[in-house]
């Protein structure tokens, strides 16, 4: 046994004798979570619905759990964090402002265009003898680290848009599940069809007819020609994905703002897994857009441009860890995109790790992993069974530059 | 004579009078194994939420006289060098396109319809339709 493994033995016995050992990490405090987990809506998939309700799984949002990026190019190798207002150091192209990442991988798809929707993840590991099968970590030649998270973790995110009173609603969770040699995925709405939402107004309001707006909005919902053709433009990225034609349905203005809250609270999120949310021949959108202030789906939202299966959602997710250098040579000195195992959100690292540091000296693992349990040096042939564990394929090769 | 007309209507029953019951599971499995990436996009073979329909298309003969119809290509990808689903990058031969995407290769490969592997089972009942009703019919999707 190495070194390393005795030192996570005694992590471990430490942290069972005062407890921590196999609790979940409170990330967020409970006054900012609570309200936010009381507007959960009905939902049809019995494990996620269980999931969200288990007192085992963790949440986070970008505050509680800061992004803390990896470098592994010289000369300023690290992590550093990301915290607001944070101006990065980019050579010619100024892709990531102080204001944002305008970086297309590592934020929520569909997102850009839009504005204060608030996006909450959540982390479910598999438990394992008392504990956690924990995420497995290890160092490459290039002193990157990654890591592997264990079969059966399930991550998500619970999209929130803002109601006119203030409220925060969810409009969709998205859900990926970790199997031994990927991640399955499934986005649920309210609405995965244009179909569904105009049965929903139907139903809520039966005198739709004689509301001028409301007959407009449905007019809109039940035809087929309302698509608009938009180009998705890879920008520097043409490595990871060409540029493609997808549709978008603007959802005209409901008018009536207790109708939107009651269609997002009242309604059961269900699998789109597949769905079409409107077909005109060959075109197809795969979920609603708008332009209008408070709608099913916030303004700008343009997730009708990405289907819901997992070669759609690999397209971005499988870059993770890649340098950001191959992309585009005039941002080498940031680094490689963020996440690891096609996992944009969670990271190992504790913030306070500095881009100044020396080489790896600043890459200073977040306690709160290890003493729970959650996070292990990878050791395939004793801990992390090849049963449990694999190394997902990357569609690059990792090199040092 | 008789018998003769007898057996031609017999033969031809399946293609024209309703599914058998191996005809609607088949359809069932593909719409549970494959819908997430085939009810959508240009490899879309998933068109209706009629089980009859949803078979006689996938014997249509495509737009593109070129190409296979539905069948013919599923069975294609279906046909697994081993009864195991192996990972994704242990296609053989490289870039073989015979390995379904996702974790649905390996819920699909763990099924079994009537004790028979579902694979296996989706592969004789589409080649017993493909081999009783040879005359394909045109699209109307």
């Amino acid at each position: 046994m190495g070194y390393r493994a005795w030192i996570s033995g005694l992590v471990v016995i430490f942290s069972q004798s005062i407890g921590l050992y196999g609790a979940p990490i409170d990330f967020m405090s409970a006054s900012k979570l609570a309200p936010l987990l009381s507007a959960l809506p009905h939902i049809k998939d019995r494990q996620i619905y269980s999931i969200l309700r288990d007192t085992q799984t963790m949440f986070y949002d970008h505050d509680s759990l800061i992004p803390v990026y990896q470098d592994s190019v010289t000369p300023v190798l690290g992590v550093r964090a990301n915290t607001t207002g944070l101006k990065i150091a980019v050579e010619g192209d100024r892709i990531f402002t102080p204001q944002g990442f305008r970086f297309p991988f590592g934020h929520t798809a569909g997102l850009d265009q839009t504005s204060g929707v608030y996006v909450l993840t959540f982390w479910s590991p598999p438990r394992h003898d008392g504990g956690y099968w924990p995420v497995a970590f290890y160092k490459d030649d290039t002193t990157r680290w990654r890591w592997i998270f264990p079969t059966g973790t399930v991550f998500g995110e619970i999209l929130f848009t803002k109601s006119p009173s203030g409220r925060q609603i969810p409009f969709e969770i998205r859900v990926r599940h970790r199997y031994l040699t990927g991640w399955s995925v499934d986005v649920l709405r309210p609405f995965p069809t244009a179909e569904s939402l105009a049965n929903q107004i139907e139903r809520f309001r039966p005198n739709w007819r004689s509301v001028p707006i409301l007959a407009k909005a449905m007019e809109h919902l039940k035809r087929n020609d309302t698509l608009v053709k938009t180009h998705v433009d890879p920008g520097y990225y043409t490595k990871a994905f060409q540029g493609f034609d997808g549709f978008l349905d603007l959802l005209p203005d409901l008018g009536d703002s207790d109708l939107v809250e009651n269609l997002l609270t009242q309604t059961e999120f269900v699998s789109a897994l597949g769905e079409v949310w409107k077909r005109d021949g060959q075109n197809e959108s795969y979920a609603a857009s708008t332009e209008a202030a408070f709608s099913i789906v916030p303004k700008g939202y343009r997730g009708g441009l990405y289907a819901v299966n997992e070669v759609s959602c690999n397209r971005c997710h499988e870059q993770s860890g890649r340098q950001i250098g191959e992309f585009n040579f005039n941002t080498v000195l940031y680094g490689e995109v963020w996440g690891e195992d096609r996992i944009f959100t969670w990271h190992p690292f504790d913030p306070i790790g500095r881009f100044d540091g020396p080489y790896e000296s600043n890459r200073i693992v977040d306690s709160r992993f290890s003493r729970a349990g959650l996070l292990e040096d990878y050791s395939p042939s004793s801990l992390h069974p090849a049963t449990q564990y694999e190394k997902l394929p990357r569609p690059f090769k990792i090199h040092w530059r | 004579m008789q018998n003769l007309v007898l057996s031609v209507l017999l033969w031809s029953l399946p293609c024209v009078a309703g599914l058998t019951w191996e005809q609607s599971s088949a359809v069932s499995l593909l719409r549970t194994h494959c819908r997430a990436c085939h009810q959508v996009g240009v490899n879309r073979f998933l068109v209706t939420s009629d089980d009859e329909k949803q078979w006689n298309y996938l014997f249509e003969l495509p737009t593109d006289r070129s190409l296979s119809n539905w069948a013919d290509r599923i069975t294609v990808v279906l046909k697994w060098p081993t009864e195991d689903p192996k990972n994704l990058t242990e296609r053989n031969p490289p870039l073989s396109r015979w390995m379904p995407v996702g974790i649905e290769r390996y819920r699909l490969a763990e099924k079994t319809i009537v004790a028979e592997p579902a694979r296996n089972f989706l592969l004789r009942v589409l080649n017993d339709r493909a081999l009783n009703c040879p005359n394909s019919f045109e699209s109307e999707y």
